[in-house]
């Protein structure tokens, strides 16, 4: 019999550029804060579980032990989990598991991520996630592949490039609500559309910056969660699906996994319209139109998401807030901390404590992150 | 105001350490001068954490080089492709079961999980799926003047609408480059067809196929 | 293929005490100002209670080999000539210890007095410190 999971306390890091702590001492800080949340000490943890993207990105190999220290692993169950992209979100399935399972009653989840080691820039390393035999040869560099998904869902739906820049004038704005946030800013379409091409359709602004940043939650059973908290928030539902790594054998127009991904998740639940029934949006938006083809599948319904767009329902004030939190284009992307930042923005809203970012009645929410080839989805359903 | 102080080894500090060691850090650059000094200083005066009591009043940088070179075995399904590449042919499996033509090639089928060994030729004509423009190389500080044209081609004959629960469609299809065509004009469904290098050139990589180009009169 | 990268590590709030003692010939330990633990190399955070540090202290340079190795390889996985004793070494009422090279011309002994050889020129690098030596 599956046990039901709640988040009881939530803390992160600035995400920055550049954060002058070691990831140990990021860990320690979002640890902290999120044990702090619910009145927690790190002794009343059961297990922790972590999540980090490669190694080669902190520069430490094997680097999921650096966790174990500061999250207070000592002694205890530690796992690190790794789906690519799709980590932050991955995570916390995972953590869902150690709790769902009846195996641990409170659990510590925590994702971490330190993008300024490499030097001068950790962008060559992505090469590295391309096929080494037919690939790599090529030259390729990451944004590449989200150029050709990009092109490919414009031309399945006729979207312009200015109605996708709309996404980053969204979250960049949502963002200068939210207190940890990297890149809050008040810009225009026209901004984005100015900045620099990097591999069109791809421009500058159409990207999350790369930072440091770390992300905590505690989660715990239905009969913890009452005794730590009045306002428990519920995981009903988790997913998580992959396609297989031969992306140029799929129509990179949908992500259907993703789709597979959110209907695990909404069965659960126990949702069948997340139209209706979703208050709170965080898709994953490493990339302005990635928030759009992301969301197109949490919907299950193609191209719908633009349309949203263009009318404004997407707004903090809309019907279908999304990215309230200002997603990784507003708040920053330490890839795997950036995927939890968005449990922790549900976490934050279902409860009542997202301050200026509040959707006002939030109830039920979903976020979900995605990652590796274009294969990777990991979706959370939540409710208050 | 907090500094940032680089651990640096300088060619004075080399001296004093043991030769084998002092050569290897010179060997991999770690004697030069590196860093973003400033960006240090500067991450420091704006709010990096809300633990009152972490002060730093001197951050100390250090520095370090991983280089690994990777021999990669291209396993049995690439190296016979590879090996089709050297004689000018585009090779893939054919999956008897649900019917897929595989480019790039496998020895299995992941829909129907079996075993595939049925190798087909295939002209290596068809269709812009989608592409992109890169101004940018591998390294993103290297910009081009004039872009490269990046594209997945879609093999003719092999693109498979179904509606199984693991994908919406299927083609075979391939990452590569696109010449002889105005970046302006290059289009979603653009019809091409390789361009090999000269048989003598070829070495079994997929850079035997120089790149992609327009069929002439395709529209 | 290759990976390759340089990396650039910023010590950090605990480590940047160290290496800066390090710099200035100094061994530099955490003490927490909740339950009075003290761990060498610093931390940022208890260990014991989990809370921020804010306390760092110089402590006595003597300390005793807790195990050893004689390495017969190098840094580039060559002949080492001579072979390289590594020793990590333990001091009195602080936890944790350093990983470090034992002076050449000493044959170590678990429980052996110790104490590091700082080198002339230092500049805030776990390298400062020459090798341990014999007390
Ligand atoms: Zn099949
Ligand atoms: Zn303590």
């Amino acid at each position: 019999m599956r046990k039901r999971v709640a988040i009881v306390g939530a803390g992160m890091t600035y995400f920055r550029s550049m954060l002058p702590m070691t990831p140990q001492e990021m860990v320690f800080e979002a640890a902290r804060k999120s044990l702090d949340d619910c009145g927690l000490e790190f002794k009343d943890i059961d297990a922790v579980v972590s999540g980090s993207a490669p190694d080669a990105f902190d520069g430490y190999h094997h680097k999921g032990l650096v966790g174990v220290e500061p999250s207070g692993a000592y002694g205890k169950p530690y796992s690190r989990v790794f789906v690519g992209g799709g980590t932050g979100v991955g995570v916390a399935v995972a953590g869902w598991w150690h709790v769902a399972s009846g195996a641990f009653k409170r659990v510590l989840v925590v994702a971490w991520e330190k993008m300024s080691h490499p030097y001068p820039h950790a962008q060559p390393l992505f090469k590295t996630i391309f096929d080494p035999v037919i690939e790599q040869p090529l030259g390729p560099n990451l944004i590449w592949i989200f150029a050709l998904e990009m092109r490919r869902y414009m031309e399945a739906h006729k979207l312009s490039k200015e109605l996708i820049a709309r996404v980053a004038v969204k979250n960049k704005g949502n963002a200068l609500d939210h207190p940890y946030a990297q890149l809050g800013a008040k810009i225009t379409v026209e901004d984005v559309l100015k900045s620099p091409v990097l591999v069109w359709p791809v421009h500058r602004l159409d990207i999350s910056p790369s930072s440091d940043g770390a992300v905590a939650l505690v989660f715990a059973s239905e009969e913890e969660a009452k005794k730590i908290t009045d306002t428990p928030v519920w995981i009903e539902g988790v997913g998580a699906c992959l396609d297989s790594q031969f992306w140029t054998n799929r129509d990179l127009a949908y992500p259907y996994y993703v789709y597979l991904a959110a209907q695990q998740a909404y069965k659960m639940a126990g949702i069948t319209n997340p139209l209706k029934e979703i208050d709170v949006f965080e898709p994953y938006d490493p990339f302005t139109y990635k928030e759009l083809h992301h969301l197109d599948a949490l919907l299950g319904k193609p191209g719908l998401a633009p349309k949203l767009l263009a009318e404004g329902q997407l707004e903090r004030d809309g019907d279908y807030p999304t990215c309230p939190s200002g997603g990784l284009l507003g708040v920053g992307n330490p890839i795997a901390a950036a995927g939890l930042m968005k449990v922790a923005e549900l976490y934050w809203q279902l409860s009542g404590r997202a301050g200026k970012r509040q959707v006002p009645n939030a109830c039920v929410g979903v976020a979900q992150a995605w990652g590796d080839l274009m294969q990777v989805a990991q979706v959370v359903v939540c409710r208050s | 105001m907090t500094r940032a102080t680089p651990s640096r080894f300088s060619p004075n500090y080399l001296q004093q350490l043991p030769e084998d060691l002092a050569k290897y850090i010179q060997r991999h650059g770690l004697d030069k001068e590196l860093g973003r000094l400033e960006g240090w200083a500067s991450s420091t005066e704006k709010r990096y954490t809300e633990v009152e009591e972490w002060q730093i009043d001197n951050l100390i940088l250090t520095y370090w080089h991983i280089a690994c070179m990777y021999r990669h075995s291209a396993g049995a399904a690439f190296s016979r492709f590879l090996e089709g590449l050297k004689n000018g042919k585009i090779l893939g499996t054919r999956c008897e079961n649900c019917g897929r033509v595989l480019i790039p090639p496998r020895i299995f089928c992941e829909w129907c999980f079996k075993d595939v060994d049925k190798w087909v030729e295939h002209p290596g004509t068809g269709i812009i799926s989608t592409y992109s423009l890169s101004y940018i190389g591998t390294d993103p500080r290297v910009r081009f003047e004039k872009p490269v044209i990046v594209a997945v081609i879609w093999f003719d004959g092999t693109v498979k609408a179904v509606n199984s629960s693991r994908t919406v469609l299927h083609a075979a299809g391939m990452l590569h480059k696109v010449y002889g065509v105005d970046p302006e004009k290059v289009h979603v469904g653009m019809r091409v067809k390789p361009v090999w290098r000269k048989p003598e050139e070829r070495v079994g990589s997929i850079l035997d196929i120089e790149y992609f180009a327009p069929v002439e009169g395709g529209a | 293929m290759s990976i390759e990268s340089f990396y650039e590590y910023p010590a950090g709030v605990a480590l940047s005490r160290f290496l800066e003692g390090l710099r200035l010939g100094r061994l530099i330990a955490s003490k927490c100002s909740a339950c009075n633990h003290m761990i060498i190399p610093p931390r940022a955070y208890c260990l014991k209670c989990y809370r921020p540090i804010k306390e760092y202290q110089i402590i006595g340079e003597e300390g005793r080999i807790v195990t050893y190795t004689r390495s017969l390889i190098n840094i580039e996985g060559k002949p080492a000539n001579p072979p390289v004793t590594w020793v990590f070494v333990k001091f009195e009422g602080v936890d944790g210890g350093l990983l470090h090279v034992l002076d050449s011309t000493i044959n170590p002994q678990i429980g052996m007095r110790v104490r590091p050889v700082f080198r002339e020129q230092r500049i805030g690098s776990i390298l400062d410190i020459k090798w341990f030596t014999a007390v």
